[in-house]
């Protein structure tokens, strides 16, 4: 293939070329050798298979299935890299797919609403903070979108795209959960049961785990404490233009009256584009968007917000916890809206003013995206394990054992990470069974994790705090090493120093390294990595794929034969 | 859609991008507490509670910046709306 044949594939395939572009523009010093930590982002240099996958704890299955693909590339080009990867490639897939909601249309609108979905605020701001799965489901949601909001049309697309997103986890269940209620009842109930059908074979990976953990574990106490950020007069514009996230700290992009300004614009922009919408999923797309909106801005809104927590604060509420997660079903379409919009106004203009409509959803997007490019703020500067972390590993791994992880914070401030709040790395650095705490610290003393042996461990933690030993009581939950990072208040466990039980293994700058002396009358007992609850997920991941192998093969059948959905007449 | 209408909202599109170029992220700011999941920066609302205390009599608080942006994003509204109705009555 000559140098002329590759450029002209790339110029047909502009979309991945300029969505990799930036994809590397985000991600930008990250790309260097390191890990990253930055608060749920945590890419140590192999990455464990997530316990929850089977359902037997002790994490709920939150990193569920993807994260067994994430585990196992780990293994081959590393934890980092595989996690920039997919980063890049999670917003390449969203610009792309984005730009060809609008594959009529001339470039630069096509361009305006990649940019607008893609490098939105929302989607950096995701990205800074490590929320894969959100990331997956956001780059399958344009894609998606016109076969999910006509599922009666073509089932097996929509159940295709269904478990595309349904792979993602919750985050990409959510979505497609919801595309096919508002295609249902826009359809007005034709072929119900194979839309049910599609719906709940496409999402049997993620919900059959939460169901065997809910089921089997009493111990959860889910925290609170995630509202949407919308106060203030202008706080509804500014969820439109991306922003919100509960953690404003972690928001990508300056909040002010500006912000909420370019919102406007672009809802503005959209009312105007919306009716250029492709004919086949516009008007459903549009309740979608706004369906979406609404759940995003519920939790924050005062009188709203109440009814909201108790619809969440347990069951299957809690995948929507935290509501700002559906605002991708708003701007998925206030993307290409928006740069319709633009067009639109531009046909009533003088020449000047029409290249002004026309460039300004795209410099908005602009506007927005640019404190986030280039490594998110230094979220994702990469970060070198000290030394020490490596030979406490070594030696976990040459006589593996349960491990408690100290200072007994989920979440705590890393030093060489910048100081940056992260997840507590140890149980991904170590892997195996790491016990940690999973109280967010919200204020509700909250256990996220279902592991009978937290309450019994942070027990043991206060006897450290308070000087005294605490190797026997881990030695009967079959523990085996203690490593306390050198990080926060990890100077105040006494305890560690005069208990004769422990055995100081690794003691380095970085970490500590103690090893349980007597475990003769302990065994490892009330371990949550065991037990029934493998079996029917795995019956319900053999189901989804299977139902998947089997509509992908009919789908390559009539490929030729429905090159887009808009040529589905409307019945 | 009326051209005052349309013009006047481009000049306004102009102010916000201005607005939202000058805003700063969060700034970043230790409460001191160093673990758990929630927010470790002071939220902007109470940075900007917090400014009054130190400004009064002075000209450079963040209120004052927000004047100083604010009217020069209406310069840009008035002077791009009359530059865009100048230059469209020269074109026949």
């Amino acid at each position: 293939m000559t140098p002329t044949d590759l450029l002209s594939r790339a110029r047909l395939r502009w979309e991945w070329v300029c969505g990799v572009a930036l994809g590397i523009a985000v991600v930008g010093p990250g790309l260097a050798p390191g890990g990253l930590l930055s608060l749920d982002l945590v890419a140590t240099p192999t990455i464990p298979v997530p316990s929850g996958i089977w359902g037997v704890g002790p994490d709920l299955p939150r990193r569920v299935p993807y994260g067994v693909v994430v585990a196992w590339l780990s293994h081959v080009i590393g934890g980092p890299l595989t996690i920039k990867l997919l980063v890049v490639v999670c917003i390449a897939a969203a610009f792309a797919g984005a730009a060809n909601l609008l594959r009529e249309e001339p470039i630069v609108t096509r361009a305006a609403a990649g940019l607008l979905y893609g490098v939105s605020p929302f989607t950096l701001t995701r990205v800074g903070v490590g929320h894969i799965g959100l990331l997956l489901g956001m780059a399958a949601l344009p894609w998606a979108l016109p076969w999910l909001l006509r599922p009666a049309d073509q089932p097996a697309r929509a159940l295709r795209w269904a478990t595309a997103l349904g792979l993602a986890g919750f985050a990409g269940g959510v979505f497609a959960l919801a595309l096919l209620v508002v295609g249902l009842i826009a359809d007005r109930g034709r072929r119900g049961v194979a839309t049910a059908g599609i719906a709940v074979v496409s999402q049997l990976p993620w919900v059959v785990p939460a169901l065997v953990v809910a089921a089997t574990s009493g111990s959860v106490r889910p925290a609170s404490g995630f509202a949407t950020r919308v106060g203030g007069a202008t706080g509804l514009l500014q969820l439109a233009s991306g922003h919100g996230f509960w953690r404003a700290s972690s928001q990508v992009g300056g909040v002010g009256i500006g912000t909420a300004i370019l919102g406007l614009a672009l809802v503005a922009l959209a009312v105007v584009g919306a009716r250029k919408l492709p004919h086949a999923w516009a008007r459903r797309a549009t309740i979608a968007a706004a369906v979406g909106f609404v759940v995003a801005a519920a939790s924050g809104v005062p009188g709203l917000d109440t009814l909201y927590r108790s619809l969440t604060a347990n069951g299957p509420g809690l995948v929507v916890r935290e509501s700002q997660r559906a605002l991708p079903l708003f701007l998925v379409w206030l993307a290409p809206a928006a740069a319709l919009g633009g067009r639109q106004l531009a046909r009533q203009a003088t020449r000047l003013e029409a290249a002004l409509y026309v460039a300004t959803p795209a410099v908005i997007a602009g506007v927005l995206a640019v404190p986030g490019l280039w490594g998110v703020g230094g979220r994702l500067d990469p970060v070198q394990f000290p030394d020490g972390w490596s030979r406490a590993r070594a030696a976990v791994t040459s006589h593996p054992g349960t491990v408690v992880a100290l200072p007994w914070h989920e979440y705590l401030d890393i030093g060489f990470a910048g100081g940056r709040r992260v997840l507590n790395p140890l149980p991904d650095y170590l892997g195996g069974d790491v016990i940690t705490s999973s109280d967010p610290e919200l204020g509700g003393s909250d256990q996220e994790r279902a592991d009978p042996r937290e309450a019994r461990v942070q027990a043991v933690v206060a006897d450290l705090h308070a000087g005294r030993p605490g190797s026997p009581e881990l030695a009967r939950l079959g523990v085996r090493w203690i490593a306390l990072l050198h990080e926060v208040d990890w100077a105040d466990y006494p305890g560690l120093a005069v208990d004769q039980g422990l055995v100081a293994t690794v003691r380095t700058p970085s970490i500590d390294l103690y090893e349980v002396r007597d475990r003769s009358y302990g065994k490892p007992s009330n371990s949550p990595r065991r037990g029934w609850p493998a079996v029917p997920v795995l019956v319900a991941d053999l189901v989804t794929i299977v139902a998947w192998a089997v509509v992908s093969g009919r789908c390559r059948a009539t490929h030729r034969h429905v090159p887009s959905l808009s040529a589905v007449k409307r019945r | 859609m009326g051209r005052l209408v349309r013009i006047v909202m481009l000049g306004v599109v102009a102010v916000g991008l201005m607005l939202a170029l000058t805003t700063s992220a969060s700034s970043g700011k230790t409460l001191g507490q160093a673990s758990g999941y929630g927010d470790d920066t002071i939220p902007p609302s109470q940075i900007e509670t917090a400014t009054p205390a130190n400004s009064t009599g002075t000209s450079g608080s963040g209120g004052g910046h927000a004047t100083l942006i604010f009217g020069l994003g209406l310069v840009v509204v008035v002077l791009g709306g009359a530059g865009a109705y100048a230059y469209s009555r020269t074109r026949p």
